[in-house]
């Protein structure tokens, strides 16, 4: 019996379990499904085919509901197991977002002449501002658990699912985690949520600076393809995760995305300030200044980001072009896999 | 939520104890994981791999299974069976259990 479908089956269950026990579920799961077939074998008096491997793992569950089941065990909880790593990244991601926010917004008002008591006080709200960052995240990452409870997403995933689809084994190269997919896209989500919202409520940008500071023409002239672009990219995650066959997707979209960041980027930098001191105060000095710091943040952190992107995207474009490259060279059918230990 | 979520809802909420007591009950002798599924099956309590696995490692950590892997036909197999703790508590379900059994009888024969 060719048992590579089987092989490929845990290895995509195995992506998702945690690593402690991974091995151990695994081998089990793998005995279990092994039995199985062997049953079915000694009926039929034949080795199984295809469509009948197939269904039996089609009985036994989609990779990531069976995966799931040993991450948290039975427990009732406000974010389930599926969506908490991706959470914990969000959140961690937002809090720094804010309390790097704090930071400059301390600058800004050290450099506009403020005292030392208040870039004190100002370090002393960051409690407060950390909570309601902390609620709304934990009520968009509830709300979508709950809608993907109540709409039965993961079921409707559960019975549409195709064995035949999974990725197929690579031994020397790892295929994206479908976690990982799901945890980028939440992410792109949470941004994108926040980058809607803070066009009409200033203050997420900046806090009590926002009273001082106005979006100029160049942040209306990059804000549109800047949402557009997060949208594109949690559009192409979904992509990657509802379709894993398709092996060069998530590596192959995520550099093109990263070269539009980067022309986006590009664009971005070469514009002027992309925040300005409101009407009826441009002639204090001390708001032009915390503008010019603002800009100044801005622009490097710009630039700082579209080198790290170029980085990330040639040596993305190396792994790819070697792993085409060691693709074409493997014969059709060759083994790629031997042990469940492998995995 | 629609008569047939209800009710998926409740038989899944009644179904989790008496699967905890069968699995329990049917461990008092040794199984691996397929047999024990098999065991359950063949006396009309199907139970797929995704929930009894998980189901028999918490109830390993919670002290009422013991485990131990073993080759057999050339495979290794995890072996369960009920510890002295499980036993024990065991026991006192099962007690529970007909208590349990004997009020809904009588309650729904006075109905």
């Amino acid at each position: 019996m060719n048992m590579e479908l089987f092989d490929r089956y845990l290895k995509c269950v195995g992506a998702m379990l945690p690593p402690a026990h991974k091995t151990d579920i695994l081998e089990e799961l793998s005995d279990d499904i092994h039995s199985q077939a062997e049953e079915k074998e000694a009926q039929l008096g034949r080795p199984l085919q295809l469509g009948e491997q197939s269904d039996i793992l089609r009985a036994t569950g989609h990779p990531l509901r069976v995966a799931m089941r040993y991450r948290n065990i039975g427990q009732h909880q406000l974010i389930s197991p599926l969506l908490y790593p991706a959470y914990i990244f969000a959140l961690k991601v937002m809090l720094l977002i804010v309390g790097v926010a704090h930071v400059i917004t301390a600058l800004v008002l050290l450099a506009g002449g403020a005292g030392s008591e208040q870039v004190v006080h100002r370090f002393l709200e960051l409690p407060m501002a950390l909570i309601p960052v902390f609620a709304w995240i934990t009520i968009v990452f509830a709300a979508f658990d709950y809608l993907q409870t109540k709409f039965h997403l993961l079921e409707i995933w559960d019975t549409r699912w195709n064995p035949m689809d999974l990725p197929v084994i690579s031994a020397d190269r790892p295929q994206p985690r479908p976690l990982n997919i799901l945890f980028h896209m939440l992410n792109g989500i949470v941004f994108l949520t926040y980058l809607l919202v803070a066009k009409h409520v200033p203050y997420m940008f900046f806090g009590p600076a926002a009273a001082y500071l106005d979006p100029g023409p160049s942040w209306h002239k990059i804000y549109v393809p800047l949402v557009l672009y997060v949208t594109v990219g949690v559009v192409l995650q979904g992509v990657a995760l509802a379709r894993p066959m398709w092996r060069w997707f998530s590596a192959g979209s995520e550099i093109a995305l990263n070269l539009v960041g980067i022309a986006l980027l590009r664009l971005a930098i070469k514009l002027p300030a992309y925040f300005v001191v409101p009407h009826g105060v441009e002639t204090i000095q001390k708001y032009r200044q915390m503008a010019d710091i603002v800009n100044q943040s801005i622009y490097w952190s710009f630039f700082g980001i579209s080198i790290g992107l170029a980085i990330a995207t040639a040596i993305d474009g190396w792994k790819l072009f070697m792993q085409i490259r060691s693709d074409n060279r493997r014969q059709p059918g060759e083994p790629v896999s031997k042990t469940i230990r492998s995995f | 939520m629609t008569i047939i979520d209800n009710f998926e809802s409740l038989r899944l909420e009644l179904r989790r104890g008496c699967l905890i007591v069968a699995v329990l009950a049917q461990l008092r002798a040794e199984h691996y994981g397929y047999t024990l599924r098999k065991a359950l099956a063949d006396r009309g309590l199907a139970i797929d791999e995704g929930t009894l696995y998980p189901l028999l490692r918490r109830l390993e950590t919670q002290g009422l299974l013991q485990s131990e892997w073993r080759e057999e036909a050339k495979r290794n197999k995890r072996f369960y069976r009920l510890s002295a703790r499980g036993e024990i508590i065991l026991e006192q379900l099962l007690v529970e259990w007909k208590h349990i059994n004997e009020s809904l009888t009588s309650i729904l024969q006075e109905a």
